[in-house]
């Protein structure tokens, strides 16, 4: 009887020791960033023809690129500017015509098309590149005008 | 008293001795009186004839006989796979170019052919800048009226592109009006001068400028059927009479006209006069112009190069010289069959063409082009433009140099805008006549503007209802109040980071209730539009519902210079000050100001300037003028993306909702305007790439009593749902922009225990960090 009265003793302790609520640990809740939702870009604005337009304006484009391999600077211009006329958001022709316009020695309106282009081609790390090399060579150009362009000593000499 | 035979004697002596001495000198003094005569008679030919031949070389021997007026065009049409003809109204357009449309085949220049299942064009020359384009046959494969496939009709090959020539929009001319296109005698067809030398002067190539043998033979007619039938002028004298003289008859003037033939017949060949005399004829009156030459007249009546002629358009041409009004075959077929087939006959008689030429030339069908209804169009923006040119070139210039001047106008967006703009002000009229104030002298008035926001093209211009009855261009020369069409500038500013004072992002909250601020004027309380006020609200809301006191808070804490300094950069040159008002469009800008100051928003804060002339030619081809799209940037991407996100919102949820309800599903945003006592109304939307602006209201600033959303709107979105149709294509987002679901009523962000939840675009790290109280 003894020793069952020891057993329920020992269980009862048991009991009381394992039953107790385990003291809460004091930690900081991790702040939850909010569901981000990047919305996309609504089309493309690289050169893939996904489309008949973009197809069009691309076509312009390398007839342009030939005006250009040939020095015909006026015609790759105009016809730069067709293909952005016939899509406006086909940023490769932007970017044409701003080397078309860099070329003609227009600096301010080509940086201007250029950031068009950079606007439309953020999401093509080869064209985003391609538009850097450009926007140097055009700030650079800017900068130190080719030697034809600078006045010599005897030009600013007749026009003051 | 002297007898009989005495008188006889003394008058025989008298006569003997007396007429001897005076005869001579009666005759010496009448052969004197004869010379002096003769002579002054040929001083004063003499100098006739020296002033004559001053006068024929002074204007015939110059380089430049006539004043050529100078023309203005549309932009060029581009035809690809996926344009839908019926929006693009492509059977219209050719119609307006001069196509003729015809039945079984193409067969030159100038045709086109519509079936169920394709379209074939026979396009036409046309001299571009720094290029000439040689017409050839083009088929449009069409699929429910969509181009699904185009191919050139000849080599089978197929096209990505074709390209309709511009449309001529204006002519720009000197007093006389002669509509005229010079040519060589080299351009001209071979049939064409021979048709014109036997109908009108048989003899060319014998008289020496005046035909004695004509003359007798006309008289003889004339006598023979007891009236005028028959001329007997050559075509030197008719060159004559048409180049120097008045067309008055009188003996003095027919004088004039044989000296000066004869003058001319001297000092030229034979081949310039009849060069010039092809440049020179009349050939008819369209509108208030005359048709004017022989290639003029080719185009006009049969949309064709003169050199294009066909042997019957040939004949008729040169039978139409006679009586050009009465042989048209625009106004008598009939009449012109007959006149061409009695040429064609007189041909054969000559052995000019042989049988089988005549046979075919007989039995060709006269096909003209469809007269234009609308003989000007765009007259607002032609103003606009000879505005422009004026500071480029003097009146003369425009008027005599033959300029051929490209602009951006895209006509069938024109035609679109100056059909919705006269229904749209008449239906308005119609459904709120009892608000509009009654009796009032003036037309409710109204302008639209156009533009590719993406180039900067103007696209469209309509200045008023009617430009016949009131020729003020409300676009260009109309200094309205914007109202609240101003205020996406304010909150442009308010998001941008570098700008702002206090930093707005689209979820902030800011609180619609009355107050007062003591400005230079004296006290000033901003006050809404329904006169209440609606608590604490997010920047979203109070640009989708145009809330004033929220705005005219958020300028405050914005600050007012900068504001000020953003409407600048987007392109606005009216004065500006600095002044809490400014926040609500209490100034004047005209609408093509604001309209081109718009197209940052779709255009991610790059400004295109507006440009309206692309190219000026000269009548040798040679480019005089050349207009590169001006791209600047002037903003961020970001913040300017957040404030179209918002304007988005006024025609999904706002002030502008009406326009969903009238059936315009596209992707796009814009702005209501309303100015104080309902004297503007006015709305700016656009969509990726078009953007259009339109302004309702009197031209002596009287109550219209409409607001933006009643008396623009409805305009707006006639023309949208024409122009951009039901197009899917959304706006750009730049990176850095990211959308988190918030709470519309706190701000706050989100949880599942909100009862509603809103997906907001924010710039990345000015998101709310808070979470919505709802449910705690």
């Amino acid at each position: 009887m003894r020793g069952f009265c020891l057993f329920a003793l020992f269980c009862s302790l048991c009991l009381l020791v394992t039953g107790c609520p385990k003291k809460p640990t004091l930690t900081k809740p991790k702040p939850r960033k909010p569901r981000v939702v990047r919305p996309v870009p609504p089309i493309p604005s690289g050169p893939e023809a996904l489309n008949p337009k973009r197809e069009a304006s691309q076509n312009m484009i390398r007839v342009g690129e030939h005006y250009l391999s040939e020095g015909n600077l006026d015609k790759a211009v105009q016809t730069f500017q067709e293909a952005i006329n016939i899509d406006t958001e086909n940023g490769v022709a932007y970017y044409y015509l701003a080397k078309g316009l860099y070329q003609k020695q227009n600096y301010d309106d080509a940086l201007g098309v250029l950031e068009k282009s950079e606007a439309l081609l953020a999401n093509y790390s080869d064209w985003v590149a391609e538009i850097k090399r450009l926007r140097n060579q055009i700030q650079e150009t800017k900068a130190n005008p080719p030697p034809s362009l600078q006045q010599t000593e005897y030009q600013k000499w007749i026009y003051h | 008293m002297p007898s009989r035979l005495q008188k006889e004697d003394l008058r025989k002596r008298f006569r003997s001795v007396t007429p001897k001495r005076n005869r001579r000198r009666f005759v010496g003094r009448l052969l004197l009186l004869f010379f002096i005569f003769v002579g002054f008679g040929t001083i004063a030919v003499g100098l006739k004839l020296k002033n004559l031949e001053k006068t024929v070389e002074e204007k015939f021997s110059t380089a430049r006989r006539w004043n050529i007026p100078s023309r203005i065009y549309s932009d060029t049409e581009y035809l690809y796979p996926g344009v839908d003809i019926h929006q693009r109204a492509l059977v219209t357009k050719l119609e307006r170019l001069g196509y003729r449309q015809v039945a079984g085949e193409i067969k030159g220049p100038g045709d086109f052919l519509v079936s169920p299942a394709h379209i074939d064009i026979f396009l036409h020359d046309f001299a571009y800048p720094l290029e000439k384009f040689a017409g050839f046959p083009v088929r449009l494969d069409i699929n429910r009226s969509v181009i699904i496939k185009m191919s050139d009709v000849e080599s089978g090959e197929t096209l990505s592109l074709v390209r309709l020539e511009p449309e001529e929009i204006a002519i720009i001319f000197d007093a006389k009006m002669e509509d005229r296109t010079l040519i060589s005698l080299k351009e001209a067809p071979s049939q064409l001068l021979e048709a014109v030398i036997l109908v009108e002067d048989e003899r060319f190539f014998k008289h020496k400028g005046v035909d004695p043998i004509a003359i007798l033979r006309a008289a003889l007619a004339d006598l023979l059927h007891l009236r005028l039938v028959q001329g007997g002028s050559t075509l030197t004298q008719q060159l004559v009479k048409n180049f120097f003289l008045s067309p008055q008859k009188s003996l003095r003037r027919k004088f004039n006209e044989a000296l000066m033939a004869i003058i001319i017949e001297r000092k030229h060949t034979k081949g310039e006069i009849l060069e010039a005399y092809l440049n020179e004829i009349y050939l008819g009156q369209r509108g208030p112009s005359s048709v004017t030459g022989v290639a003029e007249a080719a185009k006009h009546y049969f949309a064709k190069n003169v050199n294009q002629l066909t042997l019957g358009e040939s004949a008729l041409l040169a039978g139409m010289i006679r009586n050009p009004s009465e042989y048209s075959p625009i106004r008598n077929k009939q009449r012109a069959k007959e006149r061409r087939n009695l040429v064609l006959n007189k041909m054969l008689e000559a052995h000019v063409i042989d049988e089988k030429a005549y046979k075919m030339a007989v039995a060709e069908e006269i096909i003209t082009p469809k007269p234009k209804i609308k003989p000007v169009v765009a007259p607002y923006f032609i103003d606009f433009l000879k505005q422009q040119l004026s500071s480029l070139y003097p009146q003369d210039v425009l008027e005599a140099e033959g300029l051929k001047i490209f602009t951006t106008l895209d006509m069938t967006v024109q035609t679109e805008a100056d059909q919705s703009l006269t229904q749209g002000l008449a239906n308005l009229e119609k459904q709120y006549g009892s608000i509009l104030p009654k009796n009032h002298a003036d037309l409710l008035q109204g302008c639209i503007v156009v533009i590719s926001p993406q180039n900067g093209y103007v696209r469209a211009m309509v200045g008023g209802r009617d430009y016949t009855a009131s020729q003020f261009n409300r676009c260009t020369q109309g200094m309205r109040q914007p109202g609240s069409t101003f205020k996406p500038f304010v909150y442009l500013t308010a998001m941008t980071p570098k700008r702002s004072k206090k930093l707005f992002t689209p979820a902030t909250l800011v609180e619609d209730k009355k107050f007062t601020i003591n400005t230079v004027q004296g006290p000033w309380s901003p006050e809404n539009y329904d006169g209440k006020e609606h608590g604490t609200i997010t920047v979203r809301k109070a640009l989708e519902a145009s809330y004033n006191i929220a705005t005219a808070k958020i300028a405050l804490d914005t600050g007012l210079e900068e504001i000020v300094e953003t409407a600048r950069e987007a392109g606005i040159i009216s004065p500006l000050t600095a002044v809490p008002s400014i926040a609500l469009g209490a100034f004047e800008v005209t609408p093509l100001e604001m309209a081109g100051a718009y197209t940052l928003f779709p255009n991610l804060g790059l400004r295109a300037e507006p440009l309206s002339v692309i190219h000026v030619m000269n009548s040798d081809g040679e480019v005089l003028e050349k207009k590169t799209l001006k791209i600047k940037r002037v903003f961020d991407e970001a913040p300017t993306a957040l404030t179209t996100q918002l304007m988005k919102g006024v025609l999904d949820r706002g002030t502008a909702a009406a326009a969903r309800a009238m059936g315009f599903s596209a992707p796009a945003a814009g702005k209501t305007g309303t100015t104080s006592e309902y004297r503007d109304a006015w709305f700016v939307g656009f969509t990726p790439q078009i953007l259009s602006l339109v302004w309702v209201g009197f031209d002596d600033n009287v109550p219209t009593q409409m607001s933006g959303a009643r008396g623009a709107l409805p305009i707006w979105t006639s023309l949208m749902k024409k122009i951009a149709g039901n197009a899917t294509q959304d706006f750009p987002f730049p990176k850095n922009i990211i959308q988190v679901e918030i709470d519309p009523d706190t701000g706050m962000e989100a949880t599942k225990k909100c009862p509603k939840v809103f997906l907001e675009f924010f710039i990345e790290d000015t998101e709310p960090k808070e979470k919505c109280p709802h449910g705690k």
